[in-house]
C-alpha cells in the first residue's frame, strides 16, 4: 500500500489524538509527542513569540527557546539533539497561535523525506485548527463561566434577600403581636382580656389551630384560662384537666419551653382530649411569676407538619408578657387591699374615738351642764352674782360641748353613718362658712367607704374654700354615673391651690385611691378651685 | 588514577536453602556495593528471599523482579535467583519505586526519571527500569520518563514475568515485594554504558496499514480483516485459519514489526487470533494508523541478533572492556530458539562478555530507548554493557 495512504491515516490518527485535548497546553504537548513518535524523531517543539509552548526531547523545563526559534520555516536548519549532537531540523509555521511554529529534529544525516515533510505540514495544520478551536472554546467557556458565576451570585443574593425579607416579616409580625399584648398589659387591662389576646396572637403567629393560656394548680391539674380556636369551637374556659403523661413529660416542671410532637401512646385526659380533637402537636412556653411556674401559654396544631424549630423561642416573649400582666394584677390587688386596710383601720379608730367621746365625755358634760342649769335656777334671789357666775360657766360648758360635738363630727359624723350621704352633706352645707349650692342625686345608701370618702372630700373642699379661697359660693354636685359615684365641689374663689401641700389633701387622695377611685384638683390662679372625685361603687 | 568500579553476579537454585543468602554472598565481592539487581523465579517465597538478600547486604539499594526464566553465565535457568551487584566510587546510583503504576503509567515513568543522579564527574548515565509485565501500555511510561530526561539519557530494562502463568508478576524494591509497580535504578558512571537492541527478524512482504486496532487487538489491516490479510501472506488459510493449536506456534515465528525510521522495528509477537471476528491478538499494543510488516525469522537469524546486540552494546563502550553485562531477552525468542538454541545464545553472550559476569532474565517485554522516542520492544534482545 502506498505511503501516501499511510500519511493520510497517520494524519487522521494525529487529528484524533490532538483534537480530543481539552486545553491548548495539552493539545500542544500531544501534538509534539505524536509528531515525534510518528516521524521517529527525538525532538519536537511548538513555539510562539519566542516562548516554548510544548517540547519533547529535552530534559524537563530545559527546552532551548532561542535555539529552537533559530530553525525557520523557510530555511530549516540544525538542532543539537541531546545525547546525539547536531541533527537536521525542520520547522512549519502555524496559523494558530498566530506566530506559532512547529519544529522537529531527528538524529541521522538526512532530513525528512518529501512525504514526511508533507505529513509534518499536515500535522501543523491540524494543530493550528485545534489550537484555534480550543481558544474559541476557552473564551466561550470563560464567558459562560463568568455569566454562570454572575447568575449564581445573583441567585445567591436574591436568595439572601428573600431570606432576610422573610425573616424581617416574621419579626415584624411577632413584634406587632407582642406590642398589641404589651399595650394591654401596660394599660392595665383586665387579666382575662390579656390572656385572651395572648391566646389568639400566639395561635395566629404560629399558624396554629388553637392558642391559649393554662393555669397549673398545686394538685398538678390544668385549668384553661384562655383559648382561641381557629374553628371557633373549643373547650369552655375554666375546664380542668388532670395532666397525666403530659405532666410526666416535664411540661409542668420545666422552666423551659416544651414541644409535644406526637400524642400517640400518651396517657391521661390531656392526651386523650388532644387525640379526640385531632391535635397532632403542641408547643408550650412556661409563665413564670415570682420564680414559680404559674402556668403556660400553648399553641396546638392539627396539621401533620411539625412546628418550625424556632416556634418555642418565638412565644417566650408572650409568656413573659403574661407573667408581667399577672404580676401587675397581683401587685395592684395587694396594694389596694393594703390601702383599704389602712383606711378601714383609721375609720375604725375614728369611730371608736367618737363613741368614746359620745358615751364618755359628751354624756358627762351634758349631765354637768344640766346640773349647772338646775343649780342656776335654784340660786336664791339675794345672790345675783352667783347666778351670773353659774350662767357663765354653763354657757362655757355648752360651748365646750358644742366644740366637742364638732370635733366628733369631724372625726366621724354620726349623721353620715345613720342617715347616709344626703343628710350628712346637707348638714355640712348648713355649717359651711361659704354659702353652698347643693345638688345630691343619691337616694340609696352606698357602700360605707364610699360615703365616708365622699363626705370628707366635700368637707375638705368646703373648709379650703372658706379658709383660703375667698369664695362667695361653692357648688356641690354628687351623682351616680354608671358604676361610679361622681363628687365635685367648685368654688369661685382665687384658685391657686397647690394639691401637693396640705396633709388634708394627701390623706384624701390616699383614701380615694385606696378605693380604686380618682381625685382631681383643678385650681387655676384666679379661676376658682374645683375638686372632683370618682369612686367606684362595685367591690373588687 | 582510575576510580574503583566493580560488577559481580551470584546465583542459587531453588532447591538450595537460603538461596538468597548464597546468591548475595557470591555477588557481594566487596563491601562498597551501590546497587543490587535481583532476578528470581516466582516460585520462591519472595518475602523470605528478599529478606535474606537485604540482611546479607546490610541494606544496599536493591531492585529486582520475577521472570519467565533467569539468565546467568552458567546457563539459562528456571526456578533460580540471580543477583548482580555494582559497586565502587565509579558509580553514583539512586533507586526509586512507583506503586499502582497501571493507574498512571506516565506519572510513574516521570517519577522514576527524577531520581537519576547527575553528578558532573559521572557523565555516563542510563535509567534502568523493571516494570510489571502485565499492566498497561509501557510506551506511556516511557513517555513520562522521556518528558523528564529528554533524548540525552537512554532508557533500558525489561518487563517482569511469571513463568508464563500470565497472572501476576512481582517487583522487588529494598526489602519489599510489590506488584503493579515500576522499580528503577538511575545510574551515573564515570565510564561508558552501552546498549544494544536487536531482534533478528526480517521483513516479509509489503507493508500494511493498521486500519483498525484497539490496544493489543488488531482488527483490520488495509481495511480488511486482519487475520485474513495476515494468512494471505503465507499463501492461504488452511488449518491455520481455524485452529489455535496450529496457529500459535506458527504466529510465534512470524510476528508483526512496527515501522521505524532508523534502528530495529518494534516487533509485536502474535499470541492469538479470534476466528470469529478475524482479529489478531498481540503481546502488546499495536497503534492504529501504524505501518506494519510481517516478520520472519528462525533460530539462526535470532542468534545473529544476539551477536549484533552484543556488538552494538560493546561498541558503545569506546574501547573499554565490559565489567559486566545485563541481558533482557524476550521469552518469545526463547520459543523460537528452543532449548538447544537458548543454551547457544547464552554461550554467545558469555563469549561477547569476554569473561565479564552476566545477569539477565526472560522477559514479557524489553525496554531500550536510544533513538527517537519509542522504546518498548517485543521479541527482542536488549543488552546493557557496563564498562
Amino acid at each position: 500500500m502506498s505511503r501516501s495512504i499511510w500519511s493520510t491515516q497517520q494524519l487522521a490518527e494525529f487529528l484524533a489524538a490532538v483534537s480530543t485535548c481539552e486545553t491548548e497546553a495539552s493539545a500542544a504537548l500531544a501534538a509534539v509527542e505524536w509528531a515525534a513518535e510518528a516521524l521517529d524523531a527525538e525532538v519536537a517543539a511548538i513555539l510562539c513569540g519566542g516562548e516554548v509552548l510544548a517540547a519533547v526531547g529535552y530534559p524537563e523545563g530545559a527546552a532551548p527557546a532561542a535555539e529552537l526559534s533559530s530553525v525557520t520555516a523557510s530555511g530549516g536548519g540544525e538542532l543539537g539533539v541531546p545525547g546525539v549532537g547536531a541533527s537536521p531540523a525542520t520547522a512549519v509555521a502555524l496559523e494558530d497561535p498566530p506566530g506559532g511554529i512547529l519544529v522537529l529534529a531527528r538524529s541521522g544525516s538526512q532530513g525528512l523525506s518529501a512525504e514526511e515533510a508533507s505529513l509534518l505540514r499536515g500535522m501543523a495544520r491540524v494543530t493550528s485548527l485545534t489550537m484555534r478551536m480550543l481558544r474559541l472554546l476557552d473564551d466561550e467557556r470563560a464567558a459562560r463561566e463568568e455569566s454562570d458565576s454572575q447568575a449564581a451570585e445573583n441567585a445567591r443574593l436574591l436568595g439572601t434577600l428573600s431570606e432576610h425579607t422573610a425573616m424581617l416579616e416574621r419579626l415584624a409580625e411577632e413584634q406587632a403581636a407582642l406590642r398589641r399584648v404589651a399595650t394591654l398589659v401596660a394599660g392595665q387591662s383586665a387579666a382575662d382580656d390579656i390572656f385572651a389576646a395572648v391566646g389568639e396572637e400566639v395561635a395566629r403567629l404560629l399558624r396554629a389551630d388553637i392558642g391559649g393560656v393554662a393555669r397549673y394548680r398545686p394538685d398538678r391539674s390544668l385549668t384553661l384560662v384562655a383559648e382561641w380556636n381557629r374553628d371557633g369551637a373549643g373547650l369552655p374556659l375554666g375546664t380542668r384537666l388532670e395532666t397525666g403523661d403530659v405532666e410526666r413529660l416535664g411540661v409542668l416542671r420545666a422552666g423551659n419551653p416544651v414541644r409535644i410532637a406526637n400524642y400517640e401512646g400518651l396517657a391521661g385526659p390531656v392526651a386523650v382530649l388532644a387525640r379526640e380533637l385531632g391535635i397532632r402537636s403542641t408547643i408550650g412556653a412556661p409563665v413564670i411569676v415570682d420564680g414559680e411556674v404559674w402556668g403556660s401559654i400553648f399553641a396546638s396544631s392539627k396539621k401533620p407538619e411539625p412546628f418550625p424549630d424556632d416556634a418555642e423561642s418565638r412565644i417566650m416573649g408572650f409568656a413573659e408578657l403574661v407573667a408581667t400582666a399577672i404580676s401587675n394584677a397581683v401587685s395592684q390587688a395587694k396594694l389596694a387591699a393594703s390601702r383599704a386596710r389602712v383606711v378601714a383601720a383609721a375609720d375604725e379608730t375614728r369611730r371608736r374615738i367618737e363613741r368614746d367621746l359620745h358615751d364618755g365625755i359628751q354624756q358627762r358634760l351634758v349631765s354637768l351642764a344640766l346640773e349647772l342649769r338646775a343649780a342656776e335656777e335654784g340660786t336664791p334671789p339675794q345672790e345675783p352674782e352667783l347666778k351670773r357666775d353659774l350662767a357663765r360657766v354653763t354657757d362655757g360648758l355648752n360651748d365646750a360641748l358644742d366644740e366637742l360635738r364638732n370635733l366628733a363630727r369631724g372625726i366621724h359624723p354620726a349623721i353620715l353613718s345613720e342617715g347616709g350621704l344626703a343628710p350628712a352633706l346637707k348638714a355640712l352645707a348648713r355649717r359651711s362658712a361659704v354659702p353652698v349650692e347643693l345638688d345630691v342625686d343619691v337616694e340609696t345608701r352606698l357602700p360605707e367607704p364610699v360615703e365616708v370618702a365622699s363626705y370628707f372630700v366635700v368637707s375638705e373642699a368646703l373648709a379650703n374654700a372658706a379658709k383660703h379661697a375667698q369664695a362667695s359660693v361653692a357648688q356641690v354636685d354628687v351623682e351616680v354615673v354608671g358604676s361610679h359615684l361622681h363628687v365635685s365641689v367648685r368654688d369661685d374663689g382665687v384658685g391657686g391651690a397647690d394639691p401637693a401641700r396640705g396633709s388634708g389633701l394627701i390623706g384624701l387622695a390616699d383614701r380615694v385611691q385606696a378605693l380604686g377611685g380618682t381625685l382631681r384638683v383643678q385650681s387655676p390662679p384666679g379661676g376658682g378651685t374645683t375638686m372632683c372625685a370618682d369612686l367606684p361603687l362595685g367591690s373588687e | 588514577m582510575p576510580t574503583s568500579r566493580w560488577f559481580a553476579v551470584g546465583s542459587a537454585g531453588e532447591s538450595e536453602r537460603e538461596a538468597g543468602v548464597r546468591a548475595a554472598d557470591e555477588a557481594l565481592v566487596h563491601d562498597d556495593a551501590k546497587l543490587l539487581v535481583a532476578f528470581c523465579s516466582p516460585s520462591y517465597d519472595l518475602p523470605g528471599l528478599v529478606q535474606q538478600i537485604w540482611a546479607r547486604s546490610g541494606g544496599v539499594p536493591l531492585i529486582g523482579c520475577t521472570t519467565a526464566g533467569e539468565i546467568a553465565a552458567s546457563g539459562p535457568r528456571e526456578a533460580s535467583v540471580v543477583v548482580a551487584a555494582l559497586g565502587g566510587d565509579g558509580f553514583v546510583i539512586e533507586t526509586a519505586v512507583a506503586t499502582g503504576a497501571s493507574n498512571d503509567l506516565r506519572g510513574a515513568g516521570a517519577q522514576m526519571a527524577r531520581f537519576l543522579p547527575t553528578p558532573d564527574d559521572h557523565p555516563y548515565r542510563a535509567l534502568l527500569l523493571l516494570t510489571d509485565g502485565l499492566a498497561g501500555d509501557k510506551q506511556e511510561m516511557l513517555r513520562g520518563a522521556y518528558g523528564v530526561l529528554g533524548a540525552g539519557v537512554p532508557l533500558v530494562g525489561g518487563c517482569a514475568g511469571d513463568d508464563l502463568e500470565m497472572t501476576r508478576t512481582f517487583q522487588l524494591y529494598g526489602d519489599q515485594v510489590l506488584t503493579d509497580s515500576v522499580v528503577a535504578a538511575g545510574i551515573a558512571s564515570d565510564a561508558p554504558l552501552g546498549i544494544g537492541v536487536r531482534h533478528g527478524w526480517q521483513r516479509v512482504g509489503p507493508p500494511m496499514l493498521v486500519t483498525r486496532s484497539e490496544g493489543r487487538r488488531v482488527y483490520a489491516l488495509d481495511d480488511r480483516p486482519a487475520l485474513d490479510v495476515y494468512l494471505e501472506q503465507f499463501g492461504g488459510v488452511g488449518p491455520l485459519g481455524e485452529n489455535l493449536g496450529a496457529f500459535i506456534p506458527f504466529a510465534m515465528a512470524h510476528p508483526l514489526g512496527l515501522t521505524r525510521h532508523s534502528g530495529e522495528e518494534q516487533v509485536r509477537g502474535i499470541v492469538g487470533a479470534d476466528f470469529g471476528d478475524r482479529s489478531l491478538s498481540c503481546i502488546s499494543e499495536v497503534p492504529q494508523g501504524g505501518l506494519v510488516w510481517i516478520m520472519g525469522g528462525d533460530a539462526e537469524s535470532v542468534l545473529g541478533a544476539t551477536d549484533a546486540a552484543c556488538g552494538d552494546s560493546l561498541a558503545a563502550l569506546d574501547g573499554q572492556p565490559p565489567l559486566g553485562m545485563f541481558a533482557f531477552d524476550c521469552i518469545g525468542r526463547r520459543g523460537v530458539l528452543g532449548d538447544e538454541g537458548i543454551q547457544l545464545e547464552i554461550d554467545r553472550l558469555v563469549a561477547h562478555a569476554r569473561g565479564a559476569p552476566l545477569a539477565g532474565f526472560y522477559t514479557y517485554g524489553e525496554i531500550a530507548r536510544t533513538r527517537g522516542m519509542r522504546g518498548f520492544h517485543n521479541q527482542t534482545l536488549v543488552v546493557l554493557s557496563i564498562a
